[in-house]
């Protein structure tokens, strides 16, 4: 199954888990990066009562074009960080499309023969643990992620990284780096033709 | 950028030197981007008890002769109403930035477009009206801000910038370096102390018999003069429809999608107008679309209030119908579509 | 050739020149005229008449502006002292007073009094207290006194109904940014000169940036009241002041930190 061209066309993201996982963070850097490079984006946060329910989502468009609606109906990529964001958003995602899967929380269960859909699974929060902090699970995911669109170069999201965290943040600045690494490397393994 | 914040980067750009606030979601990162800025661009930032008290202070703040903003959302939007009368009763400029929510009372703090008919009909009490601006992108939060200033001082009158939780939170490139410092409107009816010229009273109250009528009179054709002058509408696609969407805001960003459709998916060609002065309203240019095409069809986050101009403005020449959602839901572009073919297929 | 002599005059008592000469709407006895003049004259003496600004309220006192020639602005009911921050944060420079009765600052604008006194915005704030509502024909104030008939209390004020009366000085005097507060009254000379030097305090705190003051004035409503102005004044010093006492409730000038 072929992934969509995304350096050309328009592409649509859900990225969702819970709160404190980083998902809109995740979302801002993706933006960031691919903002830098020229492509026009939309980033749409979830800001409803969802919040306090514990779960966050945000919906992502990047496109060479300009966007009109910022809403995703039916994701070309899915990024989902938590089990209860799974069962939320596992079938808005189009024929063909992407899934990746923090599989530390989630259990896919029959979902591949289910869904006609490329599933990536990162084990993302335990990489993130033997990283040393469990939180940089998000860049692990968008490392993994932006390796198989190649939606954007990886100097970008590591200077979106910089931009982002700044102040007494920016101590956090090199495991963040190191986890796009890791994001990356697994991403290569899982996509090699067996 | 989000939106609230381009909204508010916006106001200082066109010379907001003074803002009070009280919070409330969806809007928090206005007053928020306020008070981490405006005193360090010269301004005076308040967050004040209540909105009833923020709106009045920018009565102070524009009795005084200053560009003032105040924003806030639906509920809060509704306690300003007082003070928005005494601002129109007044004549004092000062822009309001509503990050509407869905109600009705406390509702939820989804977008909703359901502040229509306050924005829209003056919203407080006694016959005034205030320019409405809707924003559909984060750009036009910062552009239709700015632009929110220059009417009100050129008008003399409150001016509402109406946008919606979505476009208030979702964050998209801004390019700002076009907002220049304005040209300084000339106040001199502003409170600075009755030195060297006669005194200014700043007031509403018109006590004597008759002058009141005069000056509603005064008012309305001012009101006059803005609907001539001042109506603002993007069309898309228009000119060979068949069928017309009208929607604003958000509503219209997503019929806009709708528009870049196959035609194939669609009952023939679909063009969009959309409104970007919700008050004075594009009745002309939808009047003149009507003429020629099948029907209208308005998309709505709301019971359907916008419907109601669009329908005055039609006047029975071809068939209106509403798309709405309302308490925070958002039609999605699957569902324009559906409704087109089902009304028009 | 005839001698001639020069006989000096001096002028003991005149219209104060920021008085506009018309004749007031306020009933006859009413404490508003008076308050008034005394501001007026304040205002003369200080010399800021060109840099002076009113808030004038919602009440018997909304044409204050058609009394006293300067710089006004109406705000709506209860909102003098939002109004007043509004102006006073842009021009710091200038001297900012609100002037507003029981209702308007007691009542519906009880939280931007508090508010605007707990931030110590630096303003003047005349409060008339006549314990009634004489605009909207006289009903019950929340400064009417324990048993006082009003159109709204025709059995007299119930503290078990309507709770007892609002001391604002008292109320206010706990706020640490609040620096002047003081009541007075008009119903003789003597008074009415001890009211103007504590108005006149409050003016000269604004004018040396020292804070917020408010000098609150028990005003005579003899329509409402239903008593001739004589009986009026018999009330207030022999009734009105056991609830409302007269004199300097806090003075804290700039930098310390105990009333004086």
């Amino acid at each position: 199954m072929s992934l969509k061209d995304s350096t050309r066309e328009v592409h649509r993201i859900i990225i969702a888990g819970f709160g404190g996982q980083g998902v809109l963070t995740l979302g801002r850097l993706l933006c960031m990066s691919a903002m830098s490079e020229g492509k026009e984006v939309t980033y749409l946060p979830s800001y409803g009562s969802e919040v306090r329910g514990g779960t966050a989502n945000c919906h992502v468009v990047i496109s060479p074009d300009q966007i009109f609606s910022p809403f995703v109906e039916k994701a070309d990529s899915l990024i989902i960080l938590n089990r209860a964001s799974f069962e939320r958003f596992r079938d808005a995602i189009r024929p063909g499309g992407l899934l990746v899967v923090n599989t530390s929380l989630v259990e896919l269960g029959d979902y591949e023969s289910t869904h006609q859909v490329t599933v990536l699974p990162v084990p993302a929060t335990e990489q993130a643990a033997e990283l040393g902090n469990v939180l940089v699970g998000n860049v692990l995911l968008l490392g993994a992620f932006r390796k198989a669109t190649g939606i954007c170069c990886r100097k970008s999201v590591e200077q979106a990284i910089r931009q982002l965290l700044t102040g007494r943040k920016s101590r956090d600045i090199e495991v963040n780096q190191k986890a796009l690494e890791r994001g990356t490397q697994l991403a290569a393994e899982l996509l090699q033709p067996k | 950028m989000s939106g609230n914040e381009a909204a508010a980067e916006g106001a200082m750009r066109a010379g907001c030197r003074f803002y009070a606030g009280y919070p409330i979601t969806p809007q928090n990162e206005i007053i928020a981007y306020m008070a981490d800025h405006l005193p360090l661009r010269g301004g005076v930032f308040v967050q004040a008890e209540s909105e009833l008290a923020a709106i009045n202070m920018l009565y102070g703040a524009s009795a005084a002769g200053v560009r003032c903003m105040t924003s806030s959302s639906s509920p809060g939007v509704s306690l300003k109403q007082e003070g928005i009368s005494y601002l129109a009763g007044s004549e004092l400029p000062a822009v309001i930035v509503n990050i509407s929510r869905a109600g009705p009372g406390l509702g939820d703090i989804g977008p909703s477009q359901g502040d229509y008919f306050q924005t829209t009909r003056g919203g407080g009490h006694g016959d005034y009206r205030c320019p409405a601006l809707a924003p559909s992108t984060v750009q036009e939060m910062a552009e239709f801000t700015y632009l929110a200033f220059e009417l009100a001082d050129t008008y003399r009158n409150p001016v509402v910038v109406q946008g919606d939780g979505m476009v208030g939170q979702m964050m998209e490139p801004v390019a700002l370096d076009h907002l220049r410092p304005p040209r300084p409107h000339q106040k001199p009816w502003a409170l600075t102390g009755a030195a060297g010229r006669p005194r200014n009273i700043v007031r509403s109250f018109r006590g004597v018999k008759g002058e009141l009528e005069k000056h509603n009179i005064k008012l309305q054709e001012k009101y006059d003069e803005i609907k001539r002058t001042e109506v603002r509408c993007v069309k898309i696609a228009c000119e060979e429809a068949d069928v017309l969407v009208v929607a604003y805001g958000t509503c219209a960003r997503i019929a806009r999608e709708v528009i870049a459709w196959p035609p194939r998916r669609l009952p023939g060609r679909v063009g969009l107008l959309r409104p970007v002065t919700l008050w004075p309203f594009p009745c002309r240019q939808i009047a003149e679309l009507a003429e020629r095409v099948r029907g209208v069809l308005t998309v709505e986050m709301n019971a359907g209030q916008m419907v109601e101009d669009v329908r005055l403005a039609v006047e029975g020449r071809c068939p209106v119908h509403l798309l709405r959602r309302m308490g925070g839901a958002v039609p999605t572009a699957r569902e324009i579509a559906d409704k087109l073919v089902a009304l028009f297929g | 050739m005839r001698e001639t002599r020069t006989v000096r005059c001096e002028t003991l008592y005149a219209r104060p020149q920021c008085l506009i000469d018309v004749p007031t709407h306020y009933c006859a006895g009413c404490g508003h005229g008076t308050v008034h003049r005394v501001l007026a004259e304040i205002i003369d003496e200080l010399g800021i008449r060109e840099r002076t600004i009113g808030i004038a309220p919602v009440g018997c006192a909304v044409l204050a502006y058609d009394y006293i020639d300067i710089d006004w602005s109406e705000a709506a009911h209860g909102r003098p002292p939002a109004v007043a921050t509004g102006l006073k944060r842009v021009r710091p420079d200038r001297i900012v007073f609100t002037y507003q009765g029981d209702g308007d600052l007691a009542s519906i604008g009880m939280a931007e009094t508090i508010h605007a006194a707990n931030r110590g915005e630096n303003i003047t704030v005349i409060f008339i207290n006549n314990a009634v509502y004489g605009m909207t024909q006289g009903q019950m104030a929340p400064t009417t006194l324990v048993g006082q008939k009003t159109k709204t209390t025709p059995r007299g004020r119930d503290p078990e109904q309507d709770g007892y009366p609002i001391r604002v000085c008292e109320l206010l005097s706990g706020f640490d940014r609040v620096r002047f507060l003081a009541r007075a009254t008009v119903t003789s000379a003597a008074r009415v000169r001890r009211m103007k030097k504590l108005l006149k305090k409050a003016f000269r705190y604004q004018i040396e940036r020292v804070g917020f003051s408010l000098v609150e004035v028990l005003s005579p409503c003899p329509t409402y009241w239903r008593m001739t102005p004589v009986e009026c004044c018999e009330f207030i010093e022999e009734t009105m002041v056991k609830s409302f006492p007269l004199g300097v409730i806090k003075d804290v000038s700039a930098g310390e930190d105990g009333d004086r």
